[in-house]
């Protein structure tokens, strides 16, 4: 089951956020992407053409402090 | 049939035994019958560094056959940094050319009367001179090595200078990086003036169902190679844990005082070191992940620098940990320690612990030799490997370990400051926002520690049907719910018992990713090598009865409860992140402690009861018979 799990769209071509974890589909190759319900930004990385990795926050709107995200 | 060598270093001499089936099958090779070995042939009491000590060297039961990263070696000893169970796991290819040399094991004992090293092939054992190769790092020993023997095929397990001067911290060391880290082996090996292990094997290693071996491993290394994880990891290696472990507040910085690394950002990152220092991938004996980086400094002050590595870790402990926003002086800290023959996890945390007290006014120049200790200082983290492996300044004063530092430095109050468990060990997995791994960890026989426990699962918003579905039992899926999580850390601790056994790396297990292996596949490939035919309810058992017997060891050195609870500071609540102000709440920890005694079949004080030891088949040790 885990298996059939971890093959399903529910996990490839989309990442979750990192903060609250909701479900971000992405399109193919997008680059950043805005979590509607935390409001935190994330810059992707394509692993391949169908395997995308978050891989930071989006800087220009990142706030360490006392901002939305902490 | 591969044999157990028995080594004495002080009378030079040496004997085998084969493994009886019945002792093979009720531990396997590698960590399992490594802590039968300890139990067996280290008396209660002794002095870690003395030569009563025994230092066992050994190959997973699937090491060296035609099956995926089978390829772990590991390393075993009473710990000369903590005063307990010590071992460490260490990749490479050491493993499958101890087994085509006829060995499975080997049991070390004395002490050496000059510096010396061990040439093992195709059966045979020397003891050679080393005073040629004392004083040299671990990249020269192993170069120095491959000459004299005129044989660049050989592999080696050797100690730096760190482990020569007796640096508590000091691990053994293979290649340019791979290391058994933890608990100070490579201090042992120090205390015997053994500098290195060489071993070249060429006999066969015959398999029970080669055909079954073929199609299994076949299959596996097929479903395996089109995993996320396997895609991820063949490209980020083992930096991809940075990512999910900074946002889920995982990651720490200036010694475990703020959740994430804000000042890190757009430096530290992954993207960096792939773009801008990373040369290309490898990987370890019978692997297709590789999973590994080679690197190189190109310019800057560390220009020409070349390493192995990195993995988040080294983000996390030389980046975060320290207060360091910059790859290059991570880089060049970890190539030192490599090169020294220093533990990166115990070094990473005796620095940031020294940059607190520096940053709270405890200590001063007067007290570091003129060292600057201010957070992330380039020159001092890439100064300090070599002064603590030359036991020079500042190095001395910390090279015996936070108690002997603490004296050494005359501040008392420093002690508050250094987070570690019960049983010794710096902390290593962070304990505050979860509930099963603090758990895991914490009840590991080597102290904290994620190699030993950690429960990845717990914080991957996995469906409750998935999670039963693996554990076998119904699991809450919340990350910070107590109940359901003895278990969840019992199986996981069992799993990881038998992975380390059998030579498996944890990167193809439920370690890394729920879709990777369990008990189930390697089952399948140890029954076609040994034609056994053992069910999983056998192989969970051995889990459990490896489990036990590291627990006896510590049990019989006195290690009750307290040896599994973290320091205090380790669990105050820490500001920022989601998090914010979530601990690891003493009470429902003791409760959940209590639960998970309860299911090992343990007493209050966390020691195997006479009944899970006979259960067990434990009743009997120590029974001498290997």
């Amino acid at each position: 089951m885990a298996q059939e799990y971890a093959r399903s769209k529910e996990v490839y071509q989309r990442v979750r956020c990192m903060l609250c974890g909701e479900k971000l589909p992405l399109d193919q190759g997008q680059k950043e992407v805005h979590c509607s319900k935390c409001g935190a930004d994330w810059v992707i990385s394509w692993i391949n053409p169908d395997l995308p990795m978050v891989l930071r926050h989006v800087i220009s709107t990142y706030k360490p402090d006392g901002g939305r995200i902490f | 049939m591969s044999q157990i060598a028995y080594i004495d270093l002080t009378t030079k001499k040496v004997s085998t035994k084969d493994i009886p089936e019945q002792i093979h099958r009720m531990f396997l090779g590698g960590r399992g019958l490594a802590a039968y070995l300890l139990y067996n042939h280290v008396e209660k009491g002794i002095n870690p560094m003395s030569p009563q000590n025994a230092l066992i060297v050994s190959s997973g039961t699937l090491s060296g056959y035609f099956a995926t990263a089978y390829g772990r070696t590991h390393i075993t000893g009473k710990s000369p940094l903590t005063g307990v169970y010590g071992d460490s796991n260490i990749g490479g290819d050491f493993s499958p050319e101890l087994k085509y040399a006829g060995f499975q094991h080997l049991v070390i004992k004395g002490k050496a009367d000059k510096p010396t090293y061990l040439w093992i092939h195709d059966g045979q054992i020397e003891i050679k001179d080393a005073s040629g190769l004392w004083g040299f790092d671990t990249f020269e020993t192993q170069s120095r090595i491959w000459e004299e023997l005129e044989d660049p095929d050989v592999k080696i397990l050797c100690i730096g200078q760190a482990g020569e001067r007796l640096v508590r911290f000091a691990c053994v060391r293979s290649w340019l990086k791979r290391a058994a880290g933890r608990t100070g082996l490579g201090c042992l090996m120090g205390s015997k003036q053994l500098k290195a292990i060489a071993v070249r094997g060429t006999k066969g290693l015959p398999a029970k169902d080669p055909g079954k071996l073929l199609e299994v491993s076949k299959r596996q290394l097929d479903y395996g190679r089109k995993t996320k994880i396997f895609q991820i990891m063949a490209k980020w290696g083992l930096l991809w844990p940075w990512v999910v472990n900074r946002e889920r507040g995982f990651v720490r910085s200036r010694n475990h005082q703020i959740i994430g690394f804000p000042e890190g950002l757009g430096t530290m990152e992954v993207d960096v070191f792939l773009d801008k220092y990373q040369e290309r991938m490898f990987a370890c004996h019978g692997c297709a992940m590789h999973c590994q980086h080679r690197w190189e400094i190109k310019e800057g002050h560390f220009a020409g620098l070349k390493g192995e590595g990195p993995e988040w870790f080294i983000m996390a402990g030389l980046g975060a940990l320290v207060g360091n926003p910059y790859w290059d002086v991570a880089l060049a800290a970890e190539e030192a320690c490599n090169k020294y023959g220093l533990d990166v996890w115990t070094y990473a945390n005796n620095v940031a612990w020294l940059m607190e007290l520096w940053q709270r006014g405890i200590i001063d120049s007067n007290n570091t030799y003129g060292l600057n200790l201010e957070w992330g200082n380039r020159e001092t983290l890439a100064k300090l490997p070599a002064l603590i492996a030359r036991r020079e300044g500042l190095g001395a004063i910390i090279a015996d370990g936070p108690d002997e530092a603490v004296k050494r430095l005359r501040k008392p109050e420093a002690a508050l400051y250094y987070h570690r468990c019960g049983k010794g060990l710096d902390l290593e997995a962070p304990l505050t926002q979860q509930r099963a791994t603090p758990l895991g960890c914490l009840t590991s026989n080597r102290g904290n520690d994620h190699l030993r426990g950690i429960c990845n699962m717990e914080h991957m918003n996995l469906p409750p049907a998935v999670l039963e579905n693996i554990f076998g039992r119904p699991i809450n899926p919340d990350p910070l719910a107590w109940d359901t999580k003895a278990w969840m850390a019992t199986w996981t601790q069992y799993l990881y018992a038998v992975v380390d056994a059998l030579g498996l790396c944890k990167f193809w297990t439920k370690f890394a990713a729920p879709d990777l292996w369990g008990f189930d596949e390697p089952l399948e490939v140890l029954n076609a090598v040994t034609g056994w035919d053992m069910s999983k309810d056998e192989l969970f058992e051995v889990g459990e009865r490896i489990w036990n017997t590291e627990r006896l060891f510590n049990a019989r050195e006195g290690i009750g409860r307290e040896g599994d609870l973290p320091s205090p500071i380790s669990t105050v609540p820490i500001r920022g992140g989601r998090l914010d102000g979530v601990s690891l709440e003493p009470d429902k920890y003791s409760k959940m402690l209590d639960e998970y005694y309860e299911l090992h079949g343990w007493d209050w004080e966390g020691r195997p009861t006479p009944d899970t030891l006979k259960r067990l088949n434990l009743d009997k040790e120590p029974s001498h018979i290997l």
